[in-house]
């Protein structure tokens, strides 16, 4: 199994998560492949939906309100 | 190999992480479950912009919510129910709008700008040729690969209970979704390519 199947599984240990999740901030095809995984796991329960900006605006919004300046 | 600690508890570990300040873990909450947070609002709210801009502001009063989340719960019942909340909520003021004035439209909030963006006609389609290809490649998957795929997907059986149902070791039923999964990634892939500075 690839890493986006194991996180979303929770098919890992606590220490690799930890790993991963200091990744995830600076790499960009680990969490297009999460996103693509998620995608079509969503896909197939019938939640047809691309991401299109979706995820992002959600962020930008949450970085604006909540999150400061980080 | 020890056994991962996380089986099964994956949004536990992300939401403590979350709590004790990681934003990245709540960051995949959001790209796991945005999806059925949008499904959860739309059954009551139609407007696509409007399920876009509450489903925005779910995420913010989950965010907001987190430090007082107690770990025994279910992270998921609580955030739909968050969404449910969201959706009943808009519901009764765009109700009382109307009462106010009849004219307006139920998603019109006296011309203040929403952020939610309905999708173009490019874009849905976009989503139908892409969904189709993921159609084909689950029919094209061989049955046992298809079969276990959609027992986990659709049924949301764990993989113990898939394997007891087709009568195969725990790790060969794994190996089976994931190439289900990997084949049908890399179909879909392409297609996602024009997409990708748009996505997390």
């Amino acid at each position: 199994m690839n890493e986006a199947s194991r996180l979303l599984d929770g098919e890992m240990t606590a220490a690799e998560l930890t790993t991963l999740l200091e990744r995830l901030k600076h790499d960009g095809e680990l969490r297009d492949e999460i996103a693509t995984e998620q995608l079509i796991r969503d896909s197939l329960a019938g939640l047809r939906t691309l991401d299109d900006g979706y995820t992002l605006r959600i962020l930008a919004r949450l970085r604006q309100s909540q999150w400061g300046g980080g | 190999m020890s056994k991962p600690e996380l089986a099964g508890a994956i949004d536990e570990a992300l939401v403590a992480r979350a709590q004790q300040g990681e934003r990245i873990a709540f960051e995949l909450l959001v790209v796991k479950y945005q999806r059925r947070v949008a499904a959860t609002i739309r059954r009551l709210v139609r407007e696509d912009r409007v399920v876009e801009e509450l489903t925005q502001e779910v995420f913010l009063s989950a965010f907001v919510a987190l430090p007082s989340f107690r770990p025994e719960g279910q992270f998921a019942a609580w955030l739909f129910t968050i969404a449910r909340n969201a959706a009943r909520s808009y519901l009764r003021s765009a109700q009382n709008r109307q009462d106010d004035h009849p004219v307006e439209r139920l998603d019109d909030e006296g011309g203040q700008e929403r952020v939610g963006v309905a999708p173009s006609p490019e874009q849905e389609a976009m989503a139908r040729q892409l969904f189709e290809r993921i159609d084909a490649e689950v029919a094209a998957l061989p049955e046992l690969q298809r079969r276990a795929l959609l027992m986990r997907e659709i049924d949301g059986l764990d993989y113990k209970a898939i394997a007891a149902a087709l009568g195969q070791p725990i790790n060969t039923i794994k190996s089976h979704i994931f190439r289900a999964r990997e084949a049908i990634a890399h179909r879909a892939r392409p297609l996602l390519a024009p997409m990708r500075d748009r996505r997390w």
